[in-house]
C-alpha cells in the first residue's frame, strides 16, 4: 500500500516536471532577455557566473537568484529580477537586505539598459556603509607561490587586494578570496579527496591583507607576487558592487580544478573587465591560479607594477647571503649554545639570527624550544638597544613570476632508437611542470606530473602501440640546510615499460614508488640527490606476479643559463619477494634538454636498462624529441 | 580508478591545495556558524596569533555582517594577528609592520614611533608573553606619556 502510494507521488511528480519543462521549452526565454544585445547578454551571464557556451551557473546557493530556474535559465532570471527590484521591501539575501540594496550590480546594470524605468531606488545604508569602510580605490591582484616542498600546492593561490585611497600602507588593506570551508572534523585523506571531488562549500571572504601576508608569507614562507591593475574607477565600482551580490547570497561547491580560488576570481574580475571578452572563458577542464595571472598579463596595460614580497625564507636567505663564512660560523655557534656573545653586535649578523629563529618559529611550529624563545627574546631585546636601522633589501630575482612559465600541458614527437630498432614516439602531458622542464616561473626543480602518457608506432610492423602512462608523479629536490633542515622526496605512479629479451618487447608493469633523502645544491642552479625508499612493480610477466623491496636513487641535475637542463638518474631496484642478490636492477638516464623559447623545448635522452638479477645492459634506448607547451 | 583516487588524495593531504581556510570575515560563520574567526583556521599558528579575547571581540560581532573590524578594535586586531612581526620589527625600529601599527594609532610620523617602541621595547613588550590587546594598550599608554607622539597619533 505504502509502495503504491509512493509510486502515485513519484508519478506526480515526474509529471509536473514534464509539465513545467514542457512549458518553458514551448514558451522559450523571455521577451527580455531576447531584446538584450549581445554585449549586454554577455555583462549578464557574467553577472550570474555563467561561463561561455553556458547557460548554467557556477554558483550554487539559492540566495543568488530569484527565479526558481534561475540557476539554468538567463532570461528566467533576468525577468524575475526586474520584477522583485520592483518591490522595494522584498528582502533576501543571507541576511534578509531589501532586493535591491543586495544585488546592487545588477541594479546599476538593469537601470543603466533602461529596463528599470519607473522603479523607486530603495536607500541601502549597510550597503553604503560596508562600501564605505573598505574605501577602494583600485585592485591588486596578488599571486602566493607553491609551499616549499610540497608539490600538493604547488599551483599557488590568488587573492585580490582592494587598494584603499589615500592608504600608507598595504597591510592594511581588505583581501577579496575564495575558499573552501572545510569540516574540521575532516581527516586528511577525507579533506583531500572532498575538495578535489567535490563536497566543501566555497565562499568569498574579506580579510585583511596583513592575514594574509602572515598566513602565507611568514607562517607558509611563500612569495606574494602583487600584480597592480590599471582599472577605472567605473570598473573597480563595479567590481565592489558585485563581490557585495555573492558576499550577501551564495556559495558555489567547491573543485580543486575548476572552482577553485582562482576561477571564481577570474570570474568576478570579468565583471569589471567587461570589454575583454573571453576573461571568463576556461579554456582547460581545470583553470590554475597561474592562469588567471596570464590572463591578466597577456591583457595590453592592465598590469601596470609588479611587486615582490619575499618570503620569510627568501628574506633569510638573502641576509645569510651577505655575511661571511667566520659571520655565518658564529651564528650558528650562537644558535647551538642558546648564549649571544658579547661581540655579536654587528647589526647584520643580529638581524640574520633574528631572521633565522624567527623563521625556525615558524617552520617547527609548536616545536619551537623553550630554550629557542629565551634566545630569540635576548635577540631582541639586544636589537632595540641598537639604534642602527636595518639594511632592506630589494634584489630579489623574479624568476619565478608565473607569466613567464611555460603553459601546462605539453605535446611531444619524439625518435626513439631501442637497441637499434627505430621507432616514432608521441608524448602528451596535461600537466604541469616536469624536473626536466623550464624552471623559470616555477618552484625550481619541482615536478608535478599528471596524466602523461605515450605511445610508439613502429614502422617495421606498422603497429602503434602505448609507450608509458603517467598517473601521477611528484618530486621535490630542497636543499638541506642548517636554516631549513628539510627532507627532499619522490612519489610516483605509472604504467611503465617492462624491458626484459624475453619475447615481451612492449609489455608493461604498474609501478608505484616513494622514496625520500637529501638534497644539495653544488654550485648554483643545480641540485645533487640521495634517495632512499621503496617501490612496487605489478605484471603478469613477472615470477609470481610482481617484484616490490628496496629502492636505491642518486640524481644530478643542473641548468645552465636558463636554456639548458641536464639531468644524471641513476635507480637501482632491489627485490625483495624473492632474492636481493639474483633480483635487482639498475636504470640510468642520462637527459638534456634545451628550451629556445619559453613554450619549446628539444630534448636527449639515453636510458639504459639492465637485466634482472645483473649489471649487464639489457636494453639501452636513445631518444631525440621536440615538444610544445600550449 | 579506485587506486588512483586514494594515491591522489594521499599525495594531496598534507596541506591546502589551495583550499585557503585562514582567518577571515565572511559569509562562512552564517553557512556554517561553527566557523567564526579563529575556529575557521587550520593553521596551528594563525589559530595561535588569536587569543579568546579577540575571538570573542571579533569573531562574530565585529566581522560578522559587514566584514569591517571597526576602527575602534583595528589596533588590537593588528596588534594580535601580527604579534610576531610587530616584535621583531619593533625591536629594530621600522619596518612595514611598524608604520601599519603607526597607521592604526593615527600616527603621521612612522619614524618617530618607530624610535619610541623601540626605545621603550622592554616596557611596551616586557616578556614573549604579552597578548596584542595588552600590547596595544602598553602602546597606546606609551604614546600619551610621548609628548610629540601625544600630540600627533590622532586616533588614541
Amino acid at each position: 500500500m505504502r509502495l503504491k502510494t509512493t509510486l502515485y507521488y513519484l508519478n506526480l511528480a515526474i509529471l509536473f516536471n514534464l509539465i513545467i519543462g514542457s512549458a518553458y521549452s514551448f514558451a522559450g526565454p523571455s521577451s527580455t532577455y531576447l531584446s538584450l544585445s549581445e554585449k549586454n547578454k554577455n555583462y549578464w551571464h557574467k553577472l550570474l557566473h555563467i561561463e561561455e557556451n553556458s547557460s548554467t551557473s557556477k554558483f550554487d546557493g539559492e540566495n543568488f537568484f530569484l527565479a526558481k530556474e534561475g540557476k539554468n535559465h538567463p532570461d528566467l532570471e533576468l525577468q524575475a529580477t526586474i520584477d522583485a527590484f520592483s518591490e522595494p521591501n522584498k528582502l533576501v539575501g543571507w541576511f534578509q537586505y531589501p532586493v535591491q540594496c543586495v544585488f546592487r550590480e545588477r541594479f546599476n546594470f538593469l537601470k543603466e539598459i533602461g529596463l528599470l524605468i519607473g522603479v523607486p531606488e530603495t536607500s541601502c545604508p549597510m550597503f553604503e556603509e560596508w562600501k564605505n569602510g573598505l574605501n577602494v580605490n583600485s585592485l591588486t591582484i596578488v599571486f602566493s607561490s607553491s609551499y616549499p616542498n610540497n608539490p600538493s600546492s604547488l599551483f599557488g593561490h590568488t587573492l585580490i587586494r582592494l587598494n584603499q585611497k589615500n592608504k600608507t600602507n598595504d597591510l592594511l588593506d581588505y583581501a577579496v578570496s575564495f575558499s573552501a570551508i572545510p569540516n574540521a572534523n575532516d581527516i586528511g585523506i577525507v579533506f583531500a579527496f572532498k575538495g578535489m571531488f567535490g563536497g566543501y562549500r566555497g565562499l568569498v571572504e574579506i580579510s585583511k591583507y596583513y592575514t594574509k601576508v602572515n598566513e602565507y608569507s611568514n607562517s607558509e614562507s611563500r612569495d606574494l607576487i602583487e600584480y597592480d591593475l590599471n582599472l577605472t574607477p567605473q570598473q573597480v565600482d563595479r567590481f565592489i558592487n558585485h563581490v557585495w551580490e555573492i558576499y550577501q547570497t551564495t556559495y558555489a561547491d567547491y573543485f580543486f580544478h575548476n572552482e577553485n580560488c582562482s576561477s571564481v576570481l577570474a570570474d568576478i574580475l570579468a565583471v569589471s573587465l567587461d570589454e575583454r571578452e573571453g576573461f571568463n572563458k576556461h579554456s582547460r577542464w581545470y583553470f590554475l591560479p597561474v592562469e588567471l595571472i596570464k590572463k591578466i598579463n597577456n591583457i595590453p596595460e592592465l598590469v601596470i607594477k609588479k611587486t615582490l614580497r619575499p618570503s620569510l625564507k627568501k628574506q633569510l636567505e638573502k641576509q645569510l647571503s651577505k655575511l661571511n663564512d667566520q659571520e655565518i660560523f658564529r651564528i650558528k655557534e650562537s644558535i647551538n649554545s642558546k648564549e649571544i656573545p658579547n661581540d655579536l653586535d654587528k647589526v647584520e649578523m643580529l638581524d640574520g639570527l633574528i631572521s633565522y629563529l624567527d623563521y625556525t618559529r615558524y617552520r617547527t611550529k609548536g616545536d619551537f624550544s623553550e630554550e629557542d624563545k629565551a634566545l630569540f627574546r635576548k635577540c631582541l631585546i639586544k636589537r632595540s638597544k641598537i639604534k642602527i636601522d636595518s639594511k632592506l633589501y630589494t634584489d630579489y630575482e623574479s624568476k619565478n613570476f608565473p607569466e613567464i612559465g611555460h603553459d601546462s600541458k605539453n605535446i611531444s614527437t619524439f625518435l626513439s632508437f631501442e637497441n637499434n630498432h627505430s621507432q616514432l614516439g608521441f608524448e602528451f602531458k596535461n600537466g604541469y611542470h616536469y624536473l626536466m622542464g623550464r624552471d623559470l616561473g616555477f618552484d625550481p626543480f619541482s615536478q608535478f606530473d599528471f596524466l602523461t602518457g605515450s605511445f610508439l608506432y613502429d614502422k617495421q610492423y606498422n603497429k602503434l602501440n602505448y609507450d608509458h602512462f603517467t598517473i601521477v608523479h611528484l618530486t621535490s629536490l630542497h636543499p638541506y640546510h642548517f636554516y631549513d633542515p628539510q627532507l627532499s622526496w619522490n612519489a610516483s605512479v605509472n604504467l611503465n615499460r617492462y624491458y626484459q629479451k624475453d619475447g615481451c618487447e612492449l609489455c608493461h608493469q604498474l609501478d608505484l614508488r616513494a622514496s625520500g633523502g637529501f638534497t644539495t645544491s653544488v654550485d648554483g642552479p643545480d641540485r645533487l640527490s640521495l634517495f632512499g625508499g621503496f617501490f612496487s612493480e605489478i605484471s603478469s610477466h613477472l615470477q609470481k606476479g610482481g617484484r616490490a623491496g628496496p629502492i636505491l636513487e642518486v640524481s644530478y641535475l643542473v641548468q645552465l643559463k636558463e636554456s639548458v637542463k641536464i639531468g644524471l638518474f641513476s635507480e637501482e631496484r632491489f627485490s625483495a619477494i624473492q632474492n636481493f642478490k639474483k633480483d635487482f636492477q639498475n636504470i640510468s638516464t642520462i637527459k638534456m634538454n634545451y628550451f629556445p623559447e619559453r613554450n619549446k623545448e628539444y630534448k636527449i635522452e639515453l636510458k639504459q636498462v639492465s637485466q634482472f638479477g645483473s649489471w649487464n645492459i639489457n636494453t639501452r634506448i636513445l631518444s631525440l624529441g621536440y615538444g610544445k607547451y600550449f | 580508478m579506485k587506486m588512483l583516487i586514494t594515491m591522489l588524495a594521499l599525495l594531496l593531504s598534507t596541506t591546502a591545495f589551495a583550499v585557503d581556510s585562514s582567518s577571515g570575515c565572511g559569509m562562512g560563520w552564517e553557512i556554517a556558524p561553527k566557523q567564526s574567526l579563529v575556529s575557521s583556521s587550520v593553521r596551528a599558528l594563525v589559530d595561535a596569533t588569536f587569543s579568546s579575547t579577540i575571538a570573542m571581540t571579533l569573531g562574530t560581532s565585529g566581522c560578522a555582517k559587514h566584514s569591517i573590524v571597526k576602527n575602534e578594535m583595528q589596533g588590537i586586531h593588528f596588534a594580535e594577528a601580527n604579534m610576531n612581526s610587530l616584535a621583531i620589527e619593533m625591536a629594530k625600529g621600522n619596518g612595514e609592520f611598524v608604520n601599519g601599527f603607526a597607521s592604526v594609532f593615527g600616527c603621521q610620523n612612522a619614524k618617530a614611533f618607530g624610535s619610541m617602541v623601540q626605545n621603550q621595547y622592554t616596557s611596551v613588550l616586557p616578556n614573549e608573553k604579552v597578548t596584542g590587546v595588552e600590547l596595544y594598550n602598553n602602546v597606546k599608554n606609551a604614546i600619551k606619556n610621548d609628548s610629540l607622539l601625544s600630540q600627533s597619533c590622532n586616533l588614541i
